[in-house]
């Protein structure tokens, strides 16, 4: 027997089979710039009013709808990491934002009568939130040595977690380290073996703030002796 | 190139060789182009091997539509032969699709691009993603985007 919400998600994925089989017989197409933007919408690189736009127009074309597919499938595919999270924001209309500042005020000044020695809140909270920008503390293109392949980081906020990923130049995992709680990590040797003498070391940090925000790094190259 | 092979989707494995020959066809042609502006000893960096394979998939699928659809005028009846749904199915979905296109773009800009990326097959925390919405935000959109459209498609009278 079908419930209502197995009905509800049997229609759901009639809607969604019918929106993609519209890429099969539709005759639109892409531009190279358009596939282009797609592919950089994709990885995070165009800001979030791009990124919308691009949505926008794969509404209207099967071709554009198809090629974000594509790129999706192929990020997923090679283990890219998520765009970050947003974080929680209310967007009030002024009338409540009115009400809740008086409100507000009206509470502050009886609580600041009563008690003027109330501890104020901690920082912590808003440092923890705020945007983190993960920078390789490796120069850039240097030469690590085999027995001591050290990889550091920036650190984020304390309690951050980090991921790490480690590839060869031709996209071959070399290892990946999850739930890292120092910004720094030896890569063994027994991992580099395949790399050939000069070769390059692609690798990337995916850190997650205490807040549960993940932040990816750019990837940085390093070389083996 | 094996990594283009990997890279390429599930769902387009009848193609995959294809595919694949034509995204290391355009490596080895960006990598001649760089031998002959002396660049050659610059090795290609993973992400835009990424991107090169990408743009290749992206042709090649569109190329193929193309052919399947020149098939199509000029062998209707061998289509039907080969294909293995019911074409009143099938037309029926075209409809329904072209509906929903419709209906998109009818819809408030916020409730089109989420119920895009939920059509795309994104769930709710991702589409929050790319959108760069709070999750709440997002998946109200979605959930009142997904209504109005229903309700547009039953006004043309379809229920999918």
């Amino acid at each position: 027997m079908t419930g209502p919400h197995d009905a509800k998600t049997d229609r759901d994925e009639r809607l969604k089979s019918a929106f993609l089989a519209l890429a099969a017989t539709s005759a639109d197409e892409c531009s190279d710039d358009e596939i282009d933007r797609i592919w950089r919408a994709a990885s995070g690189e165009l800001d979030a009013e791009a990124r919308r736009d691009l949505v926008d127009r794969m509404a209207a074309s099967p071709a554009a709808a198809e090629a974000w597919r594509v790129a999706q499938a192929m990020r997923d595919a090679q283990g890219y990491p998520a765009l970050p999270a947003v974080e929680t924001r209310h967007s009030w209309s002024p009338t409540w934002i009115g009400l809740a500042a008086a409100l507000v005020l009206t509470i502050g000044l009886g609580l600041f009568q009563l008690n003027r020695s109330t501890t104020q809140p901690a920082d912590v909270y808003r440092d923890q939130a705020a945007p983190t920008m993960v920078e390789s503390l490796v120069p850039s293109d240097s030469t690590l040595p085999r027995d001591a392949f050290l990889l550091r980081w920036s650190p984020g906020p304390a309690g951050s977690r980090y991921q790490l990923r480690v590839t060869t130049d031709d996209l071959r995992v070399l290892t990946t380290v999850a739930d890292v709680n120092t910004p720094e990590l030896t890569i063994p040797a027994a991992a580099l073996d395949s790399v050939a003498p000069g070769g390059r070391v692609l690798w990337q940090v995916v850190t997650t703030l205490p807040s549960g925000q993940t932040v990816s790094s750019p990837t940085f190259v390093v070389r083996v002796p | 190139m094996k990594a283009v092979a990997r890279l390429c989707p599930g769902w387009l494995a009848s193609q995959r060789d294809d595919l694949v020959q034509a995204a290391v066809m355009r490596v080895m042609k960006i990598l001649e182009q760089q031998a002959h502006t002396g660049e050659g000893d610059q090795p290609l960096a993973a992400s835009y091997l990424h991107k090169v394979a990408y743009s290749a998939l992206v042709d090649e699928i569109r190329r193929t539509t193309r052919r399947r659809e020149t098939d199509l005028e000029d062998a209707a009846v061998e289509h039907v032969a080969i294909t293995t749904q019911d074409p009143e199915r099938v037309a029926a979905s075209r409809q329904v699709g072209r509906g929903i296109q419709d209906c998109l773009s009818r819809m408030q800009r916020d409730r089109r691009l989420a119920v895009t990326l939920y059509l795309q097959g994104h769930t709710v925390p991702e589409t929050a993603r790319v959108l760069e919405w709070p999750a709440k935000r997002a998946d109200n959109l979605v959930y009142r985007g997904l209504a109005d459209l229903r309700q547009c498609l039953l006004a043309k009278g379809m229920r999918p």
